[in-house]
């Protein structure tokens, strides 16, 4: 037995306790501080997952040869000093590993290989050393509470587990409500080593050691003072208005200012690549070239029989673009209402501040719900259901995406209302613009109608209830009042840049099979592809 | 973009262009008199209109039948840039270099900075996977290694 006091229980529980939390704090919190360089998509979310569970199996059996020597509590002394030094370092460290794999102003359509590789390569940097030592906490904490206690290894096992994994889960909780959208990703890390830290002391007090863990602790000091997250830089000549880590993603506001050009603003998310959420610009209307919001108000343009107030459903509202798009264009007299639903409320309060984000009587912001569940609250008979929802930068999240949620949508528009929806994708072969649109096309029992979206890698889908489309080219599709939308309709009339796709028996995405990440990695293949054939 | 030299339907289907009506302009254009003119026009078109994708192709398609025309070259380096296509450019460019008459030069120097400046970008991202590769390589092999190691049994 060993020579020094002899700590309760609660102590040794209470150190596995923490361990638990920290691993979950670092797990849920590791896609975040990734999300700028790699984005925070399913495949980045299986890289850090599988980097820490890979860390905390090798920690265990570490820890179960470590636990073999005489005083196990000095080895998880040292354990937890390592572990709360190098949790320290994690948000300085972030920005060189993260920049070492992806250089800046890479395209999308170029980043598939960094994507894959680069996200994977980073966590095992920046993650698996503080996941791997703290899996050696509870076979070290478990043999210790086994000497001190007398107990059985069965008994001290589940003891250890139980508290473990009950700190997981309290760790879980913290993070998503309270760590991160509260404290922020730096200051997240540092109070997580800071109580490592006060753990390694208590364990080294009760070890008596001092040698090992006073280098331990200069690296710990030296981290708590120096450690700061810093983002990716905004691109030249933006500014940054503001930033915050919101419960679902980094947000952030910025500006451009370009002589001669209308002064942008744009929110981005987790500021990944060269993609944006929102744009805005000082008065309502169409945005300039490339936006793809523009193609959002041909519908009512379009529709020229329809007269009184426009109403819109926008599942994905973002800061509020659509609604400014279609503002502007509408026409006097023409009043635009509705309601706009985004799952994400940290945005919505952004853009209330920045972006002119308003509410009028007739025009409802529904801030924090998904745009599936939305649709089973509100109800029906709109103009226009706008469908602008993207999780991740690039993923069109899987819900929003099936013959169900189109059919969904479809009954909440009036005869003849229009269904437009925003697709990323390389062309109108793009294998997930298809699969949407035959979905569409499903659900509307009826033709949809693809279009490249001008200086932009966008396309937009366009689809109808019980009535039919007007034909690229055609009078009816053409011969428009405002003159811009005139002009955007004669820019996507242009033979190859428009496809109308029509129901058929292929394979649809349904709730029950909607394989939208194996769509999606097709669709950057087939971009490789075409550059590939580009160079022959 | 500027006019290539020999221009009548180029001009009007150009004109047309700028206008906002791409629908006319592609008549005119597909009015030309002859398929190097055809192609000089639809790229024109295809690019105002904003098909970037649609004017490379329409460019290379006339580099096929008149691979030394210095406006087909110059427009299909340039908009290789603007695509990021970097070894689709770079191709273009030489040609373009060795056809490009003294008016050119500062295009041809911007193209140039800016083919250099895509090639740096494109390096950087193969660097990038090349890197990811290895240590993911190096992580699974050190994985492997202390498993293999942990879990045999101490004597």
């Amino acid at each position: 037995m060993s020579a020094q006091r002899a700590p309760s229980a609660g102590w040794i529980l209470g150190l596995a306790f923490a361990s638990g939390a920290v691993a979950l704090v670092l797990e849920l919190s590791a896609v975040r501080l990734l999300a700028p360089w790699f984005g925070a998509t399913s495949g980045v979310w299986t890289h850090v997952i599988g980097v820490i569970l890979l860390a905390l199996a090798l920690g265990y059996l570490l820890g179960a040869r470590l636990a073999r020597a005489a005083r196990p509590q000095r080895s998880l002394a040292i354990v937890f000093w390592i572990a709360a030094a190098s949790t320290a370092w994690l948000p300085s460290l972030a920005q060189p590993v993260c920049g070492w794999f992806v250089p800046q102003g890479l395209g999308l359509d170029e980043a598939a290989g960094v994507l894959r590789w680069g996200s994977l390569a980073a966590s095992l940097l920046l993650f698996a050393p503080p996941t791997f030592v703290l899996g050696c906490v509870a076979p070290l904490a478990t043999e210790w509470l086994q000497r001190e206690q007398g107990s059985s290894a069965g008994e001290a096992g589940g003891r250890i587990l139980c508290v473990s994994t009950l700190g997981s889960l309290c760790g879980s909780f913290a993070t998503t409500y309270f760590l991160v959208p509260g404290l922020g990703l730096t200051r997240t890390y540092l109070a997580c080593a800071l109580l490592l830290g006060l753990l390694a002391a208590f364990a080294s007090l009760r070890a008596r050691r001092a040698g090992p863990e006073l280098a331990a602790l200069l690296a710990l000091a030296g981290a708590l003072l120096g450690s700061r997250w810093e983002r990716p830089a905004p691109g030249e000549g933006d500014r940054v208005l503001d930033e915050r880590e919101t419960a679902y993603q980094s947000v952030r506001v910025v500006e451009r200012r370009e002589q001669g050009q209308p002064t942008l603003r744009f929110l981005q998310v987790n500021e990944g690549f060269d993609s944006f959420q929102s744009a805005w610009q000082e008065a309502p209307g169409l945005l300039p070239d490339g936006y793809y919001y523009n193609a959002f108000a041909l519908p009512p343009a379009w529709d020229t029989l329809r007269s009184g107030p426009w109403r819109t459903l926008v599942l994905g509202l973002g800061a509020g673009s659509t609604w400014r798009v279609l503002e502007g264009t509408l026409g006097e007299g023409r009043a635009l209402e509705g309601d706009g639903v985004e799952i994400d409320p940290g945005v919505v309060e952004l853009a209330r501040r920045y972006m002119d984000l308003r509410e009028t009587p007739g025009r409802r912001v529904w801030a924090g719900l998904d745009g599936r569940s939305a649709l089973r609250s509100l109800g029906g008979d709109y103009d226009q259901l706008v469908i602008d929802a993207y999780a991740n930068q690039v993923e069109i999240p899987p819900q929003l995406a099936t013959l169900e949620f189109f059919e969904a949508a479809a009954s909440h528009l009036r005869r003849g209302g229009w269904i437009s929806a925003n697709v990323g994708g390389f062309g109108l072969e793009d294998p997930v613009a298809l699969a949407l649109a035959r979905t569409a096309a499903r659900a509307l029992a009826g033709r949809v109608l693809l279009l490249c979206v001008p200086f932009s890698r966008n396309l937009a889908l366009v689809g109808r209830v019980g009535a039919e489309l007007p034909e690229p080219g055609t009078p009816a599709f053409l011969e428009l009042r405002n003159v811009g939308l005139a002009r955007l309709a004669n820019q996507v009339s242009l033979p190859g840049t428009w496809r109308f796709v029509e129901p058929g028996p292929e394979r649809v995405l349904t709730d029950d099979l909607v394989p939208i990440e194996r769509l999606q990695e097709a669709s950057l293949e087939r971009a490789a592809m075409a550059r590939a054939e580009a160079r022959r | 973009m500027t006019a290539p030299v020999q221009a009548t339907h180029f001009e009007q289907a150009a004109a047309q262009a700028r206008a906002g009506d791409y629908l006319a302009a592609w008549k005119l254009a597909d009015a030309g008199t002859t398929p190097l003119e055809v192609a000089q026009a639809r790229a024109f078109v295809r690019y105002h209109a904003g098909d970037l994708d649609g004017a490379l192709m329409q460019a290379r398609e006339g580099l096929r039948s008149s691979p030394e025309d210095p406006w087909l070259l110059s427009t299909a380096t340039q908009i290789a840039l603007a695509l990021h296509r970097g070894a689709a450019a770079e191709r273009t460019l030489a040609s373009w270099k060795a056809q490009a008459g003294d008016p050119e030069r500062e295009s041809l120097e911007r193209a140039t900075a800016d083919l250099v400046e895509l090639r740096r970008a494109e390096a950087g991202a193969a660097r990038g996977v090349r890197r990811a590769g290895w240590i993911s390589a190096a992580g699974a092999l050190l994985a492997a290694c202390l498993l293999a190691g942990l879990a045999r049994r101490p004597r």
